[in-house]
């Protein structure tokens, strides 16, 4: 399980002697099987507000809550995928995807029948041996899903995962991701997908991708900036199924989302 | 094409250019390729293999106390701010004098045997590997650290699967050339006070004006490099099968 709650996170930086305020003020509650999108111009702070919700870097203000206990250090059920350097060169994808699961001394047997299932979900399994060198962009960010998955996370946090591939790999990708949130989530109301007692799996995804927010966003959070904090909150219920991308409805989303990150440009403007 | 083909390629190519040269200049501190090969078989039965080894042993083992100490001190200097702060200044005042300056002070303390030999060369390669790896570990992008950590990996883990393999191919780029120096240092300091060594034979063939026994040691020196290059290229590929690909 998995419920988020910040209140009035802040997170400065300080480079070359200077204070630079990232993010502040962020009132975000995440529920249980969430799968929610952040979106916003570049350096509003996304990857900033993800880092610390995975723990890598701590709040210089306010408090983040994971289901109900102060965020400390990392958790061993949060997983987090970065755009361009999350592969190591020098592993092969089968001990990409199995680092998470060695660095937590899980025994070797149960590492490999878990990496095993894990590959061949995301059809990777004849590529065990090779290198990422050896593999498409794709390909590339399919082992480091894979990875992430290993760790049976019930938090899975993302930093703009996809932007670096072409549209038709990365709506492939998207795809991916949207049924493995299904399966995690909608497992009581599809009988198609009946695995029980799968924990509920949340998604934090940040991206620069107006669509991809749609697409993948149950609920989207646009950010602006100086500081980086949530202008609004845009609730998507239409979402959940591949489909949903050759909808009117779903065009009207992005129309409405393009229309609120403008306006949350020309705020900032005004505001100089 | 195999390493063998080249490596015979090369040979032949050298042997003409040499053999031309020999020929113009038509002098004995210069013998043909052919009476050069005849008289380095014909030194094989007698000193020259015992010279070749005790010069193999000096040499290799040098390499490899320098990178095990320089390869975990250059990593952490690289990742540790704290201490590299520290140590940095001392690094970049010693490491650019020549560290043959200290061959005399070195025989006078460590005598004229292997030892003093060996530490010279172990604190050349020591400097050029250290210098290497701290800045290989310092250019490991931020991202591919968070991306460990974000696996749950704290310290000892991030050396492992992080800094040290990200390091590793500079280290070795380094290191063939810090072998070139540490042969001609060899060189060097077998030429004084030492009764073995290649150094020493080529260097009293010299001074006997024995110019075929000289000839034969250079072609020994020429195999010893061959055999060190080969054995690191053996060893990277064991340990960084990611970069030939
Ligand atoms: N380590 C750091 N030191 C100093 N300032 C930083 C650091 N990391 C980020 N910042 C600053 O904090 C702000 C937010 O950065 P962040 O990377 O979170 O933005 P972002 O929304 O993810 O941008 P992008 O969409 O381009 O990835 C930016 O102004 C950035 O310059
Ligand atoms: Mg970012």
């Amino acid at each position: 399980m998995s419920e988020v709650e910040l209140r009035e996170v802040g997170v400065d930086y300080k480079s070359l002697g200077r204070t630079v305020t990232a993010i502040d003020g962020i009132d975000l509650k995440i529920p249980d099987g969430d799968a929610l999108s952040i979106i916003g111009p570049s350096g509003c702070g996304k990857s900033t507000l993800l880092y610390a919700l995975s723990g890598l870097i701590r709040p210089t203000r306010g408090s983040i809550k994971i289901n109900g206990g102060e965020l400390s250090g990392q958790r061993r059920e949060t997983a987090l995928i970065l755009q361009d350097y999350g592969l190591f060169p020098w592993n092969t994808v089968f001990d990409n995807a199995a680092l998470g699961l060695r660095v937590r001394h899980v025994h070797k047997d149960e590492i490999n029948a878990e990496v095993e299932k894990i590959l061949r979900r995301l059809g990777l399994w004849d590529m065990r041996d090779r290198y990422p060198a050896q593999l498409s962009g794709g390909q590339r960010q399919r082992v480091a899903i894979a990875r992430s998955l290993a760790l049976n996370p019930d938090l899975l946090l993302m930093d703009e995962p996809f932007s670096s591939l072409d549209a038709l790999t990365r709506e492939e990708l998207q795809n991916t991701v949207l049924e493995i949130w299904r399966e995690r989530n909608l497992n009581g109301k599809n009988s198609s997908n009946g695995g029980s007692g799968v924990e509920p799996l949340t998604i934090v995804l940040v991206t620069h991708s107006i669509e991809e927010a749609a697409f993948l966003g149950k609920r989207i959070a646009v950010m602006g900036m100086d500081p980086g904090r949530v202008i609004k909150m845009v609730g998507n219920n239409g979402m959940g199924e591949v489909e949903y991308r050759n909808t009117s409805a779903f065009y009207n989303r992005c129309a409405g989302l393009r229309g609120i990150l403008k306006d949350g440009a020309k705020e900032v403007v005004g505001v100089e | 094409m195999s390493k063998a083909k080249g490596y015979l390629g090369a040979a032949v190519t050298l042997f003409i250019i040499w053999y031309a040269l020999a020929t113009l200049l038509n002098t004995r501190a210069l013998p043909t390729p052919v009476s050069a090969l005849s008289d380095f078989f014909r030194l094989l039965p007698g000193d020259l293999p015992w010279h070749f080894a005790v010069s193999l042993y000096r040499v290799g083992l040098s390499i490899i106390l320098g990178v095990l100490l320089a390869l975990p001190a250059g990593l952490i200097l690289g990742r540790e701010e704290s201490i590299d702060r520290f140590f940095a200044p001392l690094i970049f005042i010693l490491y650019p004098i020549p560290k043959v300056v200290f061959l005399p002070i070195l025989l006078l303390l460590l005598g004229l045997g292997n030892l003093s030999k060996i530490v010279l060369i172990t604190v050349i390669v020591f400097f050029q590997i250290l210098v290497t790896t701290r800045d290989a570990a310092r250019e490991i992008p931020n991202q591919t650290v968070l991306s460990m950590k974000s696996l749950g990996a704290t310290g000892w883990h991030i050396y492992k699967h992080v800094v040290y393999p990200a390091s590793l191919p500079k280290m070795f780029t380094a290191l063939r050339i810090a072998a070139g120096t540490a042969i001609a240092v060899l060189f060097f300091a077998e030429s004084f006070a030492t009764q073995d060594g290649l150094g020493y034979f080529i260097v009293d063939a010299w001074s006997r004006i024995n110019y075929p026994d000289m000839f034969g040691g250079i072609m020994a020196m020429a195999i010893m490099g061959i055999i060190i290059y080969e054995l690191l290229d053996l060893i990277e590929r064991r340990l960084c099968p990611w970069t030939k690909l």
